[in-house]
């Protein structure tokens, strides 16, 4: 009991919002990326996948290299990628929305999984990122991505039209704007974001690219898009909630005897969507979703 | 088709007939790309597909037990198929069927150890329908969120998955667990009564097979030919229509979540009663997300169910074949190549399958 109630001591709290921030960074980027190709009307539930990829990519490109950054920034560009293939399928080719995204997801676990098996065989631990101001190197620019989408999508043009084409494709149509145009854009950028996740969830939080590492992060992302309803603040809002979940919970992995985690730690992996699912039948009312999404154009 | 006036009989046929031969054409156009898929991925890692071909159908049919090891495994993903089939033909976006496979696996083990003395087509019979109600509640949870708190299915059926996986995990080890297993990772084996016959004992298959086969057939007249099919039809293309035509969509929504989720349970029995015998934690074999190519690759049909499960089943044993070349890299091969099929599968039917423009939008 007295060990339970350390949970309460301020360095303990501190660490569990640190590492709480860091679990919500490649989520919070996933969901971010998510709430703009949303906007324009499309679903993206590929991201799971675009995420797998991204990590793949950082932890080959940052092991080459022996640079995160350079990780980090194949990660992005690999999520752009597989988003460059997906838009083709839906935007261009007008194809289902959820069945391409779950065939991409399938894909993607076969690719990274036969890649990794080949090329990342026992390698040594990536080289950390670092800090940034004592915190995750991605925390703060996190942030500033929330302002900056916000930004994006309420006070430019191309904002305006992302969202038209969200709401009503046929008015943006017949303003003038290119609906596909607009939709590849997002989808470029929802991928690069969720690639982006993926990287720092293989370089930051793991140091290595493991199988299948994703884990449903890319899906409790599009489930906090939901929860935020559309809006970039809510998103990053909601995906902050499940990273401190995660944190506390590893935290608390060492107060238990080793044969009560035997037995309890899946329960403990289980909270996170418990509480994404929970999350979302408290607060959902499907007001505030795009008019037209998820329909082809 | 319009200038044909012959009796509306006649050019009924000749559309369905029509309808069958496209299906097959995008079947078959979608297995070719993935044997080509898996060839080139084989031969960028450096192997002579040419040579991993004959081991491939080796290992998938080269002897008796093998091709009885491809048929059992055909039983989950037929019944898993129907499940995907039945829910995806209704609109009723139910990803969950790994989820509810897993749930239908715990509940049939949970009772299983409890039917010793039973008559064994009751023993049998009472593990099954523990498995149906196991899937189905799960699956219930899901329509419960999506009628109640408007939470789309595709998004609450994937976490669940997710839990469940969590859920069987902390069952197997606490609650359930075998006290003289070692590693604590496993139930009591379920009774005698409750394990389901041989039906060809050189090849190991249980009776599971009849039971796969027989919901296909069921349901694919239950589709095709009841007034629920109808409405289950018409509810997947045009929920707004059925509607006005006085269909309850609600109701016909949650009966198909519960029907879809109850196969699917009943396909975890299956393999608990007619496999493995106990539960263990590592069960889960995703075969719930192989069910979506399965039934997508047999245009959600129910009974095209059957040759796709077939398909897939030989995938996962054929690349087990692959396994016994000397090549070390082989080893550890299979788990992941599946996976670059049935993506493959996926994207190829969806891509053929992509809806004409339709009025009103600017043609390509």
């Amino acid at each position: 009991m007295t060990d339970a109630l350390h949970i309460l001591t301020p360095p303990f709290a501190l660490a569990i919002g640190r590492q709480g921030i860091t679990e919500t960074v490649p989520i919070a980027l996933a969901a971010l990326g998510e709430v703009v190709v949303e906007r324009s009307g499309v679903i993206n539930i590929g991201i799971e996948g675009m995420m797998l990829c991204g990590a793949f990519a950082a932890a080959l490109a940052a092991h080459a290299t022996g640079s995160p950054w350079i990780g980090l920034s194949a990660a992005t560009a690999t999520g752009a990628l597989c988003a460059a293939l997906y838009a083709l399928l839906v935007v261009r080719l007008r194809c289902d929305q959820i069945v391409t995204g779950l065939g991409l997801n399938l894909l993607a676990i076969g690719v990274t999984g036969i890649a990794s098996q080949r090329l990342l065989a026992n390698q040594p631990p990536l080289a950390p990122a670092g800090t940034l101001a004592g915190l995750d190197p991605l925390a703060l620019p996190v942030l500033l991505l929330t302002l900056l989408v916000a930004w994006t999508l309420y006070r430019t043009m191309w904002g305006l039209g992302i969202r038209a084409c969200g709401d009503e494709p046929l008015a943006a149509a017949s303003a003038g704007l290119s609906v596909r145009g607009l939709r590849f854009s997002a989808v470029l950028i929802g991928g690069a974001l969720a690639g982006l996740g993926g990287g720092h969830l293989a370089i930051v939080i793991a140091g290595r690219f493991q199988e299948e590492m994703v884990a449903g992060r890319g899906f409790v992302a599009l489930a906090m898009v939901i929860f935020g309803r559309w809006s970039p603040s809510g998103a990053t809002l909601g995906t902050l909630f499940v990273g401190t979940l995660m944190a506390t919970q590893q935290n608390l992995q060492p107060l238990l005897r080793p044969d009560q985690i035997h037995t309890l730690y899946p329960l403990m992996l289980m909270a996170p969507y418990v509480l994404t699912l929970l999350v979302l039948s408290a607060g959902f009312r499907s007001a505030g979703a795009p008019a037209a999404l998820a329909r082809p154009w | 088709m319009s200038e044909s006036r012959g009796d509306t009989r006649t050019v009924m046929i000749d559309t369905l007939a029509r309808r069958a031969a496209r299906d097959l054409l995008f079947a078959a156009t979608a297995v070719g790309v993935a044997a080509v898929a898996m060839a080139f991925t084989v031969a960028v890692l450096g192997f002579d597909p040419l040579r991993l071909g004959p081991a491939f159908l080796d290992g998938a049919l080269g002897n008796a037990y093998r091709l009885g090891s491809t048929l059992a495994l055909a039983c989950p993903l037929c019944l898993l198929g129907v499940a995907c089939a039945l829910a995806f033909r209704g609109g009723v976006l139910n990803i969950g069927a790994e989820g509810q496979y897993l749930i239908g696996a715990l509940t049939a083990a949970a009772v299983g150890p409890r039917l010793a003395g039973l008559e064994p087509w009751v023993g049998v019979a009472v593990l099954l329908a523990a498995g149906v109600l196991g899937g189905a509640a799960w699956a219930l949870l899901a329509a419960l969120l999506k009628l109640g708190r408007g939470v789309p299915e595709v998004l609450s059926t994937i976490l669940l998955n997710f839990v469940a996986l969590r859920l069987l995990e902390f069952i197997v080890r606490g609650p359930l667990v075998d006290e003289q297993s070692i590693d604590r990772e496993s139930t009591a084996a379920i009774a005698s009564a409750a394990i389901l016959p041989q039906v060809w004992t050189a090849g190991g298959l249980h009776a599971g097979v009849l039971i796969a086969l027989g919901a296909a057939v069921l349901l694919q007249f239950v589709v095709s030919r009841s007034t629920f099919g109808f409405r289950l039809r018409a509810l997947g293309a045009n929920p707004i229509a059925s509607r006005y035509a006085g269909i309850s969509t609600a109701s016909l929504t949650a009966m198909l979540m519960g029907l879809s989720g109850g196969l699917a349970g009943l396909a975890g029995a299956v393999e608990i009663s007619g496999t493995h015998h106990y539960l263990t934690t590592s069960f889960a074999a995703g075969y719930g997300y192989t069910a979506i190519a399965v039934a997508l690759l047999a245009r959600l049909a129910p009974f095209g169910v059957v040759p796709a499960a077939l398909f897939f089943a030989a995938i996962e044993t054929g690349t087990r074949g692959m396994q016994k070349l000397p090549e070390q890299a082989m080893q550890s091969f299979p788990t992941v190549m599946k996976f670059v099929a049935q993506g493959v599968v996926v994207l190829v039917i969806v891509l053929l399958t992509r809806p004409r423009t339709p009025l009103g939008t600017p043609d390509d």
